[in-house]
């Protein structure tokens, strides 16, 4: 397999729901796009953040991307495989390689569940490696990889034992002793204390570095991944606005919601206290999607054409596009 | 410029009663004072003590836990030896809270302005229907939420407006200080900017004194005049808010600093601290932070360290800054 293939790619991927169900006089329900048209790709070993306010579609672009949504339009590409629509034996085999992390370790964990069984789980669903011996030394894998050492003291503790923090390395454990090469996070640090979110960070980071795992990183929080994530993505209301490596966005960023979004980070530094650009009200509603720039009624730079045309994705660097009527391609 | 104190605590401890075991010190001798129109930043890591302290000052703790000792003088009025009818009188009237995730917790079944009024009614029982109403309305349009929406139900209000809707009932009767425990945890980044800046506003127009109960250290940052440090329910560092972010002394506040993400630094790497937060009921017998403190010794795990006045208005627990404090 080539290496230069991307893990995961996305092509003009939509996912669409019916917002109520139809009835008698209204056949066509209002359609709420909560994924519409999103172009992504994911390099092996590369961490990728996707960074978005709530319902601008994150979530459930991961959840499409685990298959238990089905795409509307658009493919799914994984390791090259046009994996879109997958179904039976083959759609398993591909959730064996993708796997993902929640926000909650306090409520993604089985509360009645020991470390051991929780970390087993997958392995049970997936019928994989019956034999107790090799089932053992694989959650005892997965277990130390997750930075859980000595993984025996732990394997007969419960949830309600462990610290945030643990509890989040268990959660990672029960991902990885399906030996995934993709890893979507969905805010796994948002619920841990400031002190230990870095080592999840780091955890995370070492994953990628040793196993080459690629990593989609689901977050509001740009101070989060500046540290961490080679690329970022920045949707808004089912696209993606802006797209860079790490140093790009944050230096150079060249979308005003990306701008904006960056602009309300909070600095720790009181000698800092710098201008936030606030946006008013909320994301709009993905049923009654804005004409034109989807962005257009809350930008605060927006011009009377950014109401009728739809932005294309207006490429900067190499690297680097952001989909704004008001950007000169330099 | 010395004005007397609007808020002044003094010594304050807060214990639980634990089953079978001896109480947990769930905050132990915490001291601060408050302006009026001053904004105290109450930082720490979950179960650190900033929230049972905020409570405890408002004596709303749960049944099991109990104020040990100290003072929390208001306008120099004791309020620890207060009635609980004289205390009543005090709450929201004078000092008003933002409960921790209280935007899920509005009654779901009566209106955003029936609940306002609630406060209003309680405190200003001669105020007829139509004043209590026009007081709600413009409570709403003071947070800024249109006055027409006051005769919605929660479920028609996004996070964000609950979250308005809890500030307005938290203004309703004009207090002097208000208490916001996590005001904007769970919401989204514009959003809560939206929220900092509104309370923020709010603090400059009505003159109010704001406690920031947070872990988080940006919102410390960009909105407090002071700051106070817990951590294992004792005072870790107490300075302005300038001292804590550029010169801290405790090695906890210290490491926190490092391990909260810097968009204008974004070479350096995050720090994290070995170990996690100590328990009220399984507190070090030393200094709390000893097991995770990159600076111990020997006598960290032994004495716990007293607070020290390091510099004129700059207080930090630790041993290692005797010397500092003697000069």
């Amino acid at each position: 397999m080539n290496q230069d293939t991307p893990a995961l790619a996305l092509r003009d991927l939509h996912k669409h729901f019916a917002a109520g169900r139809p009835g008698l006089f209204d056949r066509h329900p209002a359609l709420v796009r909560a994924v519409d048209g999103v172009n992504l790709e994911i390099g092996r070993g590369e961490i990728l953040a996707l960074v978005g306010e709530s319902g601008c579609g994150k979530s459930t672009l991961a959840l499409t991307l685990l298959g238990l949504e089905t795409p509307t339009a658009g493919e799914i590409h994984f390791e090259g495989q046009n994996v879109t629509g997958l179904r039976g034996p083959a759609l398993k085999d591909m959730h064996r390689r993708i796997q993902m992390v929640f926000q909650d370790p306090y409520e993604s964990l089985n509360p009645l569940m020991t470390i051991a069984e929780i970390v087993a789980e997958p392995l049970v669903v997936h019928r994989l490696f019956p034999a107790p011996a090799e089932r053992h030394a694989r959650v005892i894998r997965a277990l130390e990889d997750a930075g859980l050492k000595p993984a025996d003291s732990f394997l007969h503790r419960l949830p309600h034992q462990l610290s945030g923090g643990q509890r989040q390395r268990v959660a990672i454990a029960a991902a990885l002793v399906l030996e995934p090469t993709v890893l979507l996070a969905d805010e796994p640090v948002s619920m841990l204390d400031v002190s230990i979110r870095a080592e999840i960070l780091n955890l995370l980071a070492d994953l990628r570095a040793k196993q080459g795992i690629s990593i989609l990183f689901i977050t509001h929080d740009f101070g989060t991944i500046a540290h961490f994530a080679d690329r970022i993505a920045v949707m808004y209301l089912g696209r993606i606005v802006e797209i860079g490596a790490t140093a790009e966005i944050l230096k150079s960023p060249r979308h005003p919601y990306t701008r904006a979004l960056l602009s309300v980070v909070p600095v720790p530094n009181p000698r800092l206290r710098q201008k936030r650009q606030i946006l008013q009200g909320e994301t709009p509603n993905p049923i009654h999607l804005p004409s034109g720039c989807r962005f257009h009624p809350r930008c605060p730079i927006a011009e009377e054409h950014c109401k009728h045309t739809d932005p294309p994705e207006i490429p900067l660097s190499a690297t680097h596009t952001a989909a704004c009527l008001l950007i000169d391609p330099q | 410029m010395t004005t007397a104190p609007l808020l002044s605590v003094t010594d304050l401890s807060v214990d639980f009663r634990v089953p079978g075991r001896a109480p947990a010190h769930a905050v132990s001798q915490v001291s601060f004072t408050l302006q009026p129109g001053e904004a105290l930043g109450l930082v720490g890591e979950s179960g650190c003590g900033k929230t049972t302290l905020s409570l405890a000052l408002l004596r709303l703790l749960s049944p099991q836990g109990y104020i040990v000792n100290g003072s929390v003088k208001f306008n120099n009025r004791e309020l620890l030896t207060l009635s609980e009818d004289e205390m009543a009188d005090i709450r929201w009237r004078h000092i008003a809270m933002i409960f921790q995730g209280a935007m899920n917790a509005l009654n779901p079944v009566t209106t955003i302005g029936y609940q306002i009024g609630e406060a209003i009614r309680r405190h200003y029982p001669f105020m007829t229907p139509v004043e209590v109403q026009t007081r709600a309305a413009e409570l709403l349009d003071l947070v800024g939420i249109a006055p027409s929406r006051a005769s919605q139900y929660p479920h028609q209000y996004s996070g964000g407006m609950r979250q308005r809707a809890m500030i307005a009932m938290a203004l309703a009767c004009s207090p002097e200080i208000v208490i916001a425990d996590e005001p904007t945890t769970a919401l989204d980044v514009m959003i809560q900017a939206q929220i900092l800046d509104l309370l923020d506003n709010l603090r400059r127009q009505l003159g109010l004194a704001v406690i920031f109960v947070t872990h988080d250290l940006g919102v410390v940052a960009e909105l407090c005049d002071k700051v106070l440090v817990m951590y294992g329910g004792v005072t870790a560092e107490y300075a302005d808010v300038d001292t804590i972010f550029n010169q801290p002394r405790h090695p906890y506040t210290q490491e926190l600093l490092k391990a909260f993400p810097d968009l204008t630094q974004p070479q350096t790497a995050l720090n994290s601290i070995p170990g996690y937060p100590p328990r009220p009921d399984d507190l070090p017998p030393g200094c709390r932070f000893a097991p995770r403190c990159p600076h111990v010794f020997e006598r960290c795990h032994i004495q716990q360290p007293a607070l020290l006045t390091v510099s004129p208005n700059h207080l930090a627990s630790c041993h290692l800054l005797e010397s500092d404090a003697n000069r």
